[in-house]
C-alpha cells in the first residue's frame, strides 16, 4: 500500500496548482458526499484502516479526548449501522468539523518507520 | 593536576558558559556537560529527573534513533544522569569525533523536542524503572529519608521522580528552558585540544543557549529528627549530620579517621563493626556526613551503638594520624569534572545533635535516643 | 553515509595534527637483576597512583582440595593498609595482585609497601588476620553464588573447562575454603612467587624511575622459572540450576574463545561488540542498532544481555549472558541470539562490523579508566600473554580488522562447533542441550 506520506504528498501538489486542484476538488467533494460516512457520524480519518503497525503507533499516541472522541464515533457508526439508521443533517459530522486529527500521527510514525528501515541497512 | 584548566571567554554568543579543558594521553575524549541549579533540589520533586531522561532523545534537528545509531557507528558512549545539584550529560568518545558530540550535547540542551509520545513511551517507563532500581536497596532509601530529614526542602528532595504528583510533558519542557541557561552551564572536556573545543562550541548549538543564569534556594540545615521506615529485605541505620561546605575537611578527616567507603578494606575502627561505614555526600551548598551500619537487623542494632560510640570516642590523635588517608581519600574522590579542593582538617568534630533514620526490620532496631 | 560525516573528516585533519601531541603514554619496563619485571605508564592526569605488585597464578593452579588459596593468600597479604596507602587486591584464574593506591607524591611510600610485602610474604601473612580474611573470602564466594548473574558465569567456566583446574572458581567455595591454613598459604608463595612469576606494574602521575629504585632497593625475591600451567579443552555441555524462587531466568551460552595470544583476539572481541549489550530499561533501548537488540526489545524478549570475550592466557569463552523475566521467552531469546550468531559466518555487514569496531575501541579505552585498572592491564598482558601492545598498536589492530576477517574466525569458531550452556533461575523454557546446538548451523548457507 502506498504510505499516507506519499498520499498526503500528492495532496499537496494537487493544492499547489490552481488549475489541478480547481479540477478534483469538486471530484472530492461529491466523493465525501457519495460516500456518506459524516451522516454515519464519522470522520475521513476514522475510515483510515488501523491495521497497520504504523497506524496503531499513531493512534496509540492520540490525546486522551481525541481517542475518546473516536470511540464514541465509532460506537455511533455502529449502532446506526444495527438500527439501519442515518444521522439528520443537523447532527452529522459537518465539513468544518471533518478534521484530520489523526493523520499527522501517522505521518510522524510513517517517518520514523521509514527513519529506521533507512537506518537498518545502512552501508558504510 | 589543573594547570591546564581555566575559563576562557569565546565567541561572544557562548561567553558565559564555563569551559574547563585538558588533553590527556590516549586517544579517548570524555566530554561532560554540567547544568547547575538543573538538579533534583530544584523545582517541584521529580520534575528534573525526567527532564534529565529527555536528554538525547529526539531534538529539531536529529531523531533520538538516528543521534543513537550514529553515535554508536562512532563507538562513542553516552548517558545522563540526575543529581541533587545539576543535571548531568555524560559522553565518551575517539578523540577525531569531538565536533560530532559538542553538537550533540548542544542540541541536547537547545533543541530537544519533548513530544507527548516519547514521555509516555520511553521517558515515565525508563524514569520509573530508575527509580524502583534504586529503591530496591534500602541504604538509598534510607538516605533519601536522611536528606529529607536534613534539608527539608532542595537538598531534601526525592532524587528521582516517585510518582506522587503528575507532572505534564509541557511542566518539564518549561523547567528545561528555565534551566538550561549559559551560566548555568559548564563543559568539561578530558582529552581534548582546548582551542578545538572552543571553536567547535562557537559553532555549534551551544550558540542558541538562552542567556541569564538562575540560583539555588539558600539551604536550611535541620538536626535531632528521626525516621523509621517498616522495609523488607537488608535492616540498616543510618545516622546523619547535616555539613556546611566550610566543614567539608574537618567531616573528611573524621570519616578517613573512622573508616570511610571510599578507602573500603583499610583497617580502621568501623571495619571492626560488620556492615560499618561512613560517607560524607558533597553539595554545593552543603554537605551530609553519614555513618552507617547495614546487615542483620540484629547485627546493625549492635553494630549502630558501637558504630556511634566510634564516633565519639576519636581523638585528636586519631584525626591527626589521618591526614594522609584524608588526602588519599579525597584525591580518589576528586574528578576532573568535579575537582575536590579540601584540605585535612584534625580540628576535633563532635556528633552533638545528629539525624537518624533506621529502616527495615524496626521492630529490632535502636531509636536515636538509646544510641 | 551517515549525516555529520562533513563534520567527521574536517575534524580528521585537526585529530592527525593532535594525535602526536597526545601520543599514549608509553609503557616504561625496568627488568631487575633477579627476573622482576617493572612497567609503569605514566598519567599526568591522574589524581592518586596505583601501584601492584602481581603473580602469574590464581585459581587455575589450585586444585579442588585447596581452591581458593590464592585468592585467600593474596587478600591476606594485602590487609596492612596504612599511612595514606590503601591496598586492594585483583583476584583472577590466572592472575593475582596486591595494588597500592596513593596520593602521587606518596608513591615511594607504597611502592616500599609493596617490596615489602612481595619480600617477605611470611611476615605479612603473620601479621594478618588470616581468620578474618577468610571470613571475607568465604562471604565474597558465598555472594558469587547468591547473585545469579555471576553466579552463572562461574558455572558456565567450570562446565565449559570440567575436569581440569580452570574450571575452579576463582575464590574458591566455601567448602573448600573453610579447609584452608596457613600453611597452605605459605606452601602456594614459595610455588609462586619466583622472579619470572612476577610482576610490578604502576600507574598514575610520577617518574617512573623514583618507582624503579625504590622497587630494586627493596625488593627481593628468589629466582625461579614460571610454573608451568598445563594445557585443557573446552567441553562441549550444560549445567542446569534451576531454581523457580528467583524472579528471572539467568542464562549464559558460550563458545570457546581466544586466548590472549591468540592472533584473533581483537576479532572475537569485535564480533563480540557486534552484539553488544543490551538494556530493556534504558531509555535508548529501543534506538540500539544491533539487531538482535531490535528483535528482542519490541516483545521485551529479554530484560538484559551482554556479549563478551573472555581470555585465559592460551584459551577463553565467548557468548552470552541474559537476564529474561518474560520466563516463557528464553527459548526465543537463545534462538534468535544464535542465529544471530550464525549470521557472523555468512551475512554479517560491514557497517556492523564498522561499528564493533568502534565499540570495541572505545570500550578498550574506557576500561583502562583507572590508575587501578592500567597497572592490572598491563600485569595480565605481561604475565598471561607475554607482550602488551600498546593502546596505539591495539587500535591498529582493531582497525586492520575486515569483514571477511570477522566471518574466516566465525566459521571456524563459531558454525557449527559445541556450545556450553549454563543456567539458573526459572529455566523451564531453556530447552534441551541439542536444540541449541542444532541453532549453530543453518541447513541452508
Amino acid at each position: 500500500m502506498a504510505s499516507l506520506t506519499s498520499v498526503v504528498k500528492t495532496a499537496d501538489f494537487i493544492l499547489s496548482r490552481p488549475t489541478l486542484s480547481k479540477i478534483v476538488n469538486p471530484v472530492a467533494k461529491a466523493f465525501v458526499a457519495y460516500a456518506g460516512y459524516r451522516e454515519m457520524g464519522l470522520k475521513f480519518n476514522d475510515l483510515i484502516a488501523e491495521e497497520s503497525v504504523v497506524n496503531q503507533k499513531a493512534i496509540s499516541r492520540l490525546p486522551d479526548n481525541e481517542i475518546y472522541a473516536r470511540n464514541y464515533r465509532f460506537i455511533t457508526a455502529h449502532q446506526l449501522a444495527l438500527s439501519h439508521q442515518l444521522l439528520p443533517t443537523n447532527k452529522a459530522i459537518q465539513p468544518e468539523e471533518d478534521n484530520h486529527y489523526l493523520i499527522p500521527y501517522i505521518l510522524e510514525a510513517e517517518k520514523e518507520a521509514f527513519e529506521k528501515a533507512e537506518l537498518d541497512n545502512i552501508d558504510v | 593536576m589543573l594547570s591546564r584548566v581555566s575559563a576562557r571567554s569565546l565567541s561572544t554568543a557562548t561567553k558565559s558558559i564555563k569551559v574547563a579543558a585538558r588533553d590527556a594521553p590516549g586517544a579517548l575524549t570524555t566530554l561532560s556537560v554540567v547544568v547547575n541549579n538543573a538538579g533534583s533540589k530544584t523545582g517541584k520533586s521529580g520534575v528534573a529527573h525526567l527532564a534529565a531522561k529527555f536528554n538525547f532523545l529526539n531534538t529539531g534537528s536529529k531523531s533520538a534513533l538516528r543521534f543513537t545509531r550514529e553515535s554508536e557507528l562512532l563507538g562513542g558512549v553516552f548517558s545522563t544522569n540526575v543529581t541533587r545539584d545539576a543535571i548531568v550529560l555524560n559522553t565518551q568518545f575517539l578523540k577525531e569525533d569531538l565536533p560530532y558530540y559538542v553538537e550533540a550535547l548542544g542540541s541536547v540542551l537547545t533543541n530537544t523536542s519533548f513530544r507527548p509520545h516519547e514521555f509516555t513511551e520511553v521517558v515515565l517507563p525508563a524514569a520509573k524503572a530508575e527509580y524502583e532500581a534504586a529503591h530496591a536497596s534500602n541504604a538509598f532509601t534510607a538516605v533519601e529519608s536522611l536528606h529529607e530529614l536534613s534539608f527539608r526542602k532542595g537538598l531534601g528532595n526525592p532524587l528521582y521522580y516517585d510518582g506522587t504528583t503528575k507532572i505534564s510533558v509541557d511542566e518539564v519542557a518549561q523547567f528545561a528552558s528555565d534551566a538550561y541557561k549559559q551560566s548555568n552551564v559548564s563543559i568539561f572536556a578530558s582529552g581534548a585540544n582546548p582551542e578545538d573545543l572552543d571553536t567547535f562550541i562557537g559553532e555549534s548549538s551551544f550558540a542558541y543557549l538562552a542567556s541569564g543564569s538562575t540560583s539555588a534556594a539558600p539551604v536550611e540545615l535541620f538536626k535531632g529528627k528521626e525516621s523509621r521506615i517498616r522495609a523488607a529485605g537488608e535492616s540498616g541505620a543510618f545516622i546523619g549530620v547535616p555539613v556546611k561546605t566550610s566543614e567539608f575537611g574537618k567531616y573528611e578527616t573524621l570519616s578517613a579517621a573512622i573508616g570511610s567507603s571510599v578507602l573500603a578494606g583499610a583497617p580502621s575502627p568501623l571495619s571492626k563493626i560488620a556492615g560499618a561505614s561512613s560517607f560524607l555526600y558533597k553539595y554545593q551548598d552543603a554537605g551530609l556526613f553519614v555513618v552507617s551500619v547495614t546487615g542483620s537487623a540484629a547485627e546493625v542494632a549492635q553494630g549502630i551503638k558501637q558504630a556511634k560510640k566510634v564516633v565519639d570516642s576519636v581523638s585528636t590523635t586519631d584525626l591527626t594520624n589521618a591526614t594522609k588517608a584524608t588526602q588519599l581519600s579525597v584525591a580518589l574522590q576528586s574528578t576532573f569534572e568535579s575537582p575536590l579542593d579540601i584540605k585535612a582538617d584534625a580540628s576535633p568534630v563532635k556528633l552533638g545533635e545528629f539525624n537518624y533514620v533506621a529502616i527495615g526490620d524496626v521492630d529490632v532496631l535502636p531509636y536515636a535516643n538509646e544510641l | 553515509m551517515i549525516r555529520g560525516s562533513s563534520l567527521r573528516s574536517a575534524a580528521k585533519n585537526i585529530s592527525a595534527r593532535r594525535f602526536v601531541s597526545t601520543a599514549n603514554a608509553q609503557t616504561k619496563y625496568t627488568s631487575l637483576s633477579n627476573g622482576v619485571t617493572i612497567a609503569s605508564e605514566f598519567n599526568g592526569n591522574a589524581a592518586a597512583s596505583s601501584v601492584g605488585f602481581y603473580f602469574g597464578a590464581g585459581s587455575r593452579s589450585e586444585h579442588p582440595f585447596n581452591n581458593g588459596i590464592s585468592a585467600l593468600t593474596t587478600n591476606a597479604l594485602a590487609s596492612g593498609s596504612s599511612n595514606g596507602v590503601l591496598l586492594t587486591t585483583h583476584n583472577g584464574k590466572e592472575l593475582n595482585g596486591v595494588i597500592a593506591q596513593t596520593t602521587n607524591d606518596n608513591i615511594v611510600e607504597a611502592a616500599k609497601k609493596i617490596a615489602a610485602i612481595a619480600s617477605n610474604p611470611s611476615a605479612a601473612l603473620e601479621k594478618a588476620d588470616f581468620a578474618a580474611t577468610k571470613a571475607q573470602l568465604s562471604a565474597a564466594a558465598a555472594h558469587v553464588e547468591a547473585t545469579p548473574s555471576l553466579k552463572v558465569l562461574e558455572h558456565l567456566n567450570a562446565s565449559a573447562f570440567q575436569g581440569y583446574s580452570l574450571g575452579l572458581p576463582t575464590l574458591g567455595t566455601t567448602e573448600s575454603i573453610a579447609d584452608l591454613e596457613v600453611q597452605d598459604s605459605a606452601r602456594f608463595l614459595e610455588k609462586q612467587l619466583v622472579g619470572s612469576n612476577i610482576i610490578i606494574a604502576a600507574s598514575g602521575n610520577f617518574d617512573h624511575d623514583v618507582l624503579a629504585d625504590a622497587i630494586e632497593k627493596e625488593l627481593k625475591v628468589p629466582q625461579g622459572l614460571k610454573p608451568e600451567t598445563k594445557p585443557t579443552t573446552f567441553l562441549g555441555s550444560e549445567v542446569r540450576m534451576r531454581d523457580d524462587t528467583l524472579p528471572k531466568a539467568y542464562v549464559s551460552i558460550a563458545v570457546q574463545g581466544e586466548g590472549y595470544t591468540s592472533p584473533a583476539y581483537y576479532v572475537a572481541k569485535v564480533a563480540a561488540a557486534i552484539f553488544g549489550d543490551f538494556d530493556h530499561k534504558s531509555a535508548f533501548a529501543p534506538y540500539t542498532s544491533a539487531k538482535l537488540a531490535s528483535l528482542v526489545q519490541e516483545y521485551h524478549i529479554v530484560d538484559k544481555y551482554t556479549h563478551f570475550s573472555t581470555s585465559y592466557s592460551d584459551t577463553g569463552l565467548w557468548g552470552f549472558n541474559a537476564e529474561i523475566s518474560n520466563i516463557a521467552s528464553v527459548d526465543e531469546f537463545t534462538h534468535f541470539a544464535l542465529k544471530e550468531w550464525n549470521r557472523l559466518s555468512i551475512s554479517i555487514s560491514n557497517a556492523e562490523v564498522a561499528r564493533g569496531k568502534a565499540a570495541l575501541k572505545v570500550a578498550l579505552l574506557r576500561e583502562l579508566a583507572t590508575t587501578e585498572a592500567v597497572a592490572t592491564d598491563i600485569a595480565s598482558k605481561i604475565l598471561l600473554g607475554g607482550y602488551r601492545s600498546s593502546i596505539r598498536e591495539a587500535l591498529e589492530k582493531i582497525d586492520a580488522i575486515q569483514t571477511k576477517d570477522v566471518k574466516a574466525w566465525a566459521q571456524a569458531t563459531l558454525w557449527d562447533k559445541d556450545i556450553v550452556i549454563s543456567g539458573t533461575g526459572q529455566i523451564e523454557a531453556l530447552l534441551d542441550y541439542n536444540r541449541n546446538r542444532n541453532e549453530m548451523a543453518m541447513m541452508r548457507w
